[in-house]
């Protein structure tokens, strides 16, 4: 999936000629200071925005919003079943109880907490199964065990499709243990300040590389 | 269940009376508001000591008694309440319409916002005038009536519909959500308890301006007309008046307690209460 010389502005230019080369069936950690347009990035990819120019691939994806965006007049299983086509409703089941949200399916997005409703946004995104997902800093604001076991359920979901996944996130670490490759935007226009792939022999390596490309921003 | 017991132990245990009370606290407010409000006409009425100015609370609860036992009573009331209905139904299904195309498609909101500006600023009593050259008399409340809502409908609907969740309508885009299915479970549920608030406020001022238009238009069998006779009718002096302003009054309290509770029992079961 090639991003090529995407030029996009709010006014002040964020992009220009911009590319960048995603790996298919990947999880490629998209970092960066605030401001530097990684979600900008994600509403591009999704179709939500229109580059001013270049090209950004037209994709089929599923996005797992910055929160979990859930309708609000629907159950957790309605939730899931709303965005799956006829003949595969189904399925919503299976994906909720995988995210361990099997005994709360006739409860409403009000009457969960935050790390609930976060399962339901994640069964949702992998439940559509689009060869491409999104995903904008999915785990934040959450604790660290339950984030700990978001991570595993998503790591466990993530295996079954191997989706082209792009995970913006503010954490090096959270990116270091499940992304494969590691993007580190940065300046204005942004450009790529530091591009790295993540294997379990250079991790530390690669850790202490993305903190300071992170410091240098 | 030990502390529980030890719990009660140490309450003081309020006696029927004031439990009463505490759970009813509104109605009972409320209930010494009309107290006092009635407690103030008998001794200003007593104080005047003229009928035909300010009836005693007494008189007018015998002409309102008197009013329930004419056949007349209930079919002027019963037009009324038909013009009300009327005017009000066709100015909801209009604002509705019209407040979803404006709230859509922002020039016409534009275009038809000039008429709605026009409809609000405009005195109703000019307007009842002028109405009162272009229909019959029969009709003219319910043109009031008409013009009273459309422009709280109109604008409540564009409003719910123009600010409907950015974040769910973008979620909707991408995961290709139907044109119904946002229609059901993004803009429905957000401006569906606002629309209810806005009909309920706007079907009391529609009795007002409708009952205004009739006393005005001298429509037949109405509410209205029945409070302009009694206004010259000097021998019942102004409890007859008075006693119709009450049939007004509870009429508009009336719809208002069950367009609330209309307004409550659909945001239960569809909205869930949860933003």
């Amino acid at each position: 999936m090639l991003i090529d010389k995407l030029t996009f502005d709010y006014g002040t230019p964020l992009y220009r000629d911009f590319s960048l080369d995603i790996p298919d069936h990947a999880i490629t950690a998209i970092l960066g200071g605030s401001g530097t347009g990684k979600s900008t990035l994600l509403h591009l990819l999704a179709g939500l925005l229109t580059p001013k120019g270049g090209q950004v691939p037209k994709v089929e994806c599923s996005y797992m919003f910055q929160t979990p965006r859930l309708l609000p007049t629907l159950t957790v299983l309605g939730n899931v079943q709303a965005v799956l086509p006829k003949g595969q409703k189904d399925k919503a089941k299976e994906w909720l109880e995988q995210a361990e949200m099997g005994d709360y399916l006739n409860y409403y997005p009000h009457e969960l907490s935050g790390g609930m409703a976060t399962r339901v946004a994640l069964a949702r995104a992998f439940a559509v199964e689009k060869d491409v997902l999104l995903m904008d800093e999915p785990f934040t604001g959450l604790d660290m065990a339950l984030s700990e076991r978001l991570k595993r359920v998503f790591s466990s979901f993530w295996q079954a499709n191997k989706p082209t996944t792009l995970l913006v996130t503010h954490d090096p670490d959270l990116a270091l243990s499940v992304c494969h490759q590691v993007v580190v935007l940065g300046g204005k226009p942004v450009e790529t300040v530091y591009l790295s792939e993540v294997d379990d022999s250079g991790r530390d390596r690669v850790l202490s590389e993305v903190k300071q490309a992170l410091l240098t921003l | 269940m030990k502390t529980n017991r030890a719990k009660r132990k140490g309450e003081t245990v309020k006696s029927p009376f004031w439990t009463f009370v505490s759970r009813h606290q509104k109605v009972l407010w409320g209930l010494l508001g009309v107290g006092l409000l009635l407690s103030v006409w008998e001794i200003v009425a007593v104080a005047v000591n003229l009928d035909i100015v300010l009836p005693r609370v007494g008189d007018v609860a015998v002409a309102f008694g008197r009013l329930w036992t004419t056949r007349a009573f209930y079919v002027d009331t019963g037009r009324t309440l038909l013009r009300c209905a009327i005017g009000f139904g066709i100015a909801f299904a209009s604002g509705l319409v019209l407040g979803v195309l404006g709230g859509v498609v922002k020039q016409v909101r534009q275009v038809l916002q000039p008429l709605v500006a026009l409809f609000r600023a405009a005195p109703t009593m000019a307007l009842t005038l002028l109405l009162m050259i272009w229909f019959y008399t029969d009709w003219t409340p319910v043109a009031v009536g008409f013009l009273m809502v459309f422009p709280v409908i109109f604008t409540t609907v564009a409003d719910a519909i123009a600010t409907a969740p950015h974040d769910l309508l973008e979620m909707a885009q991408v995961y290709r959500l139907s044109r119904w299915d946002k229609v059901r479970f993004v803009y429905f549920p957000h401006a569906l308890p606002m629309v209810l608030s806005a009909a309920s406020t706007a079907f009391g001022l529609n009795i007002k301006a409708t009952v205004s238009a009739e006393v005005l238009a001298y429509t037949a069998h109405s509410v209205g007309l029945n409070m302009y006779n009694a206004k010259n009718d000097i021998l019942s002096g102004a409890a007859t008046l008075f006693a119709w302003l009450l049939v007004a009054v509870l009429l508009s309290l009336l719809f208002g307690w069950l367009l609330k509770g209309v307004e409550k029992l659909v945001e239960r079961r569809y909205i869930h209460a949860h933003r």
